[in-house]
């Protein structure tokens, strides 16, 4: 290391323990009492560490005085001052920044499905939001169908597909998703779709119960009752009220009051042309027959049957249950006798367990 | 709560360091301010360093400063655009995912220092 002399007191000492002021160089005592001096006089006080202007500040290598490029207080050779003003980027910097970019790039690439899943999963967010239920399940079932441990794609499956009906979607979302399990079952979403799924199964089991129970004589108000509940609970039931209006009409029978019978049968009919509410009105127009006398009565209830055939056709539970209930209307409008199906299977039958 | 060296934090989320450097040479170049030394990364504090010289332009000195929040705040979005869905959303089991790891490192850096 080069020695330089002291101007205050001109003792020699290493260059780097050296500082300047206003060009002359001095020792660490000095350059304080210099500076007061400098300051008294009014000259500017600017005090900096002495550099050895002989040596390159990067590279030490010796370059003499006045030799060099001067970078700002440094001192450097000609190669480092080149260095210096256009510092070059490694090249394993570069190799690995367009590795890294080639990866994000096959990444993107690989990873279109998840868009289009992220995609679905927003369009059916949206649809949950507007309460259109029965359109967002496609959308959510394309997401839980990539994603079946994705908590809120499996919630909002769920949430879906109980508002509109369809339990076997939401079973299969919930325990596709580890099991039934979720991280958190404090969140509201998790709380909403486990009340949700509460009331829906609760109702289905309360509709069994009523079901069980219509097939017995003199239970049918009870029957009735049980689907009212049932319909309170998990109102989207698909053709919940339907099935209320039948299990009424059920009542109504039972209780002879067959004005409400035929009323209800009607609204059914209008809401729901199938072979089911077409029997059901074929029942009604009969009772009306049998307690009237009205020629008009039977004929429409035959009509009605007819049509409840034409329907049914193609599908073997309905035309078999049309086939049993047809002997007991034509024995309703042959005799003008209302007796229930038990009765009717008493009377002509070894058993049976089909409908009124 | 237990203490994590930060030479260890440093050495675990070492993408983040090089980018974050990455950038103060970036913006060095682009103001042409001359660079005097450069390290991308080593095991001691600072973890990396770039040295330039002294300057008076206030826009080169906050760019410069800034630099690692802009370049590693976009390199973390633009790995956690491939990451995020999958990894957050989805939760699907994908090597997609360990762009999420690399942008929580690079995120790590998106700091101003001014002691580059």
């Amino acid at each position: 290391m080069s020695q330089v002399s002291c101007q205050g007191c001109s003792q020699s000492l290493p260059g780097g323990e050296g500082y300047e002021l206003n060009g002359m160089t001095y020792c660490a005592t000095c350059v304080q009492a210099a500076a007061q001096r400098a300051k008294d006089a009014g000259q500017p006080v600017q005090i900096t560490r002495y550099v050895d202007k002989s040596i390159c500040a990067r590279c030490n290598t010796y370059i003499g005085q006045g030799g060099g490029v001067s970078v700002g207080l440094a001192q450097l050779c000609f190669r480092c001052s080149e260095l210096v003003k256009n510092w070059p980027y490694p090249q394993w910097l570069k190799f690995s920044l367009a590795a890294l970019l080639l990866l994000l790039v096959v990444a993107l690439y690989s990873g279109r499905k998840y868009f289009r899943a992220g995609k679905d999963l927003y369009r059916g967010e949206q649809l949950v939001e507007q309460g259109q239920y029965q359109q967002a399940l496609p959308y959510l079932k394309a997401t839980v169908k990539l994603a079946p441990n994705s908590d809120k794609g499996v919630l909002l499956t769920a949430k879906a597909a109980i508002l509109s009906g369809d339990l076997q979607a939401a079973s299969q979302a919930l325990e596709g998703h580890n099991g039934g399990r979720f991280e958190n079952a404090d969140k509201p979403e998790f709380q909403e779709v486990r009340s949700l799924w509460r009331n829906a199964t609760v109702a289905l089991a309360k509709l069994e119960q009523a079901a069980k129970l219509e097939a017995q004589d003199g239970q049918e108000v009870e029957a009735a009752k049980l689907v009212h509940e049932a319909a309170a609970m998990y109102p989207q039931l698909p053709n919940i009220n339907i099935l209320v209006d039948q299990y009424d009409g059920g009542a109504a029978f039972a209780q002879k009051n067959y004005d409400a019978f035929l009323a209800l049968a009607q609204k059914d009919w209008d809401l729901l042309p199938s072979a089911g509410t077409a029997a059901m009105r074929a029942s009604a127009l009969a009772c009306k027959y049998a307690t009237t006398g009205e020629a008009i009565y039977r004929q429409r209830s035959e009509d009605m049957l007819t049509k409840a055939k034409e329907l049914a056709k193609g599908d073997k539970e309905s035309t078999d249950r049309l086939t049993e209930f047809e002997q007991r209307n034509r024995y309703r409008l042959d005799t003008r006798q209302i007796i229930t199906k038990a009765e009717y299977d008493k009377k002509f039958r070894s058993g049976g367990n089909t409908a009124k | 709560m237990f203490f994590i060296p930060g030479q260890v934090i440093a050495l675990v989320t070492f993408p983040g360091v090089i980018i974050h450097e990455a950038a103060h040479l970036f913006f060095c170049k682009l103001f042409r301010l001359k660079v005097l030394d450069v390290c991308f990364f080593r095991f001691a504090n600072p973890a990396g360093y770039v040295i330039h010289e002294v300057s008076e332009n206030f826009t080169a000195l906050f760019f410069v400063s800034m630099g690692p929040f802009f370049i590693n705040t976009l390199l973390c979005v633009v790995f956690c655009t491939a990451a995020f869905l999958p990894v957050w959303e989805l939760k699907v089991n994908d090597p997609v995912a360990y762009f999420f790891l690399l942008a929580r490192a690079v995120d790590r850096h998106a700091r101003v220092s001014v002691h580059h």
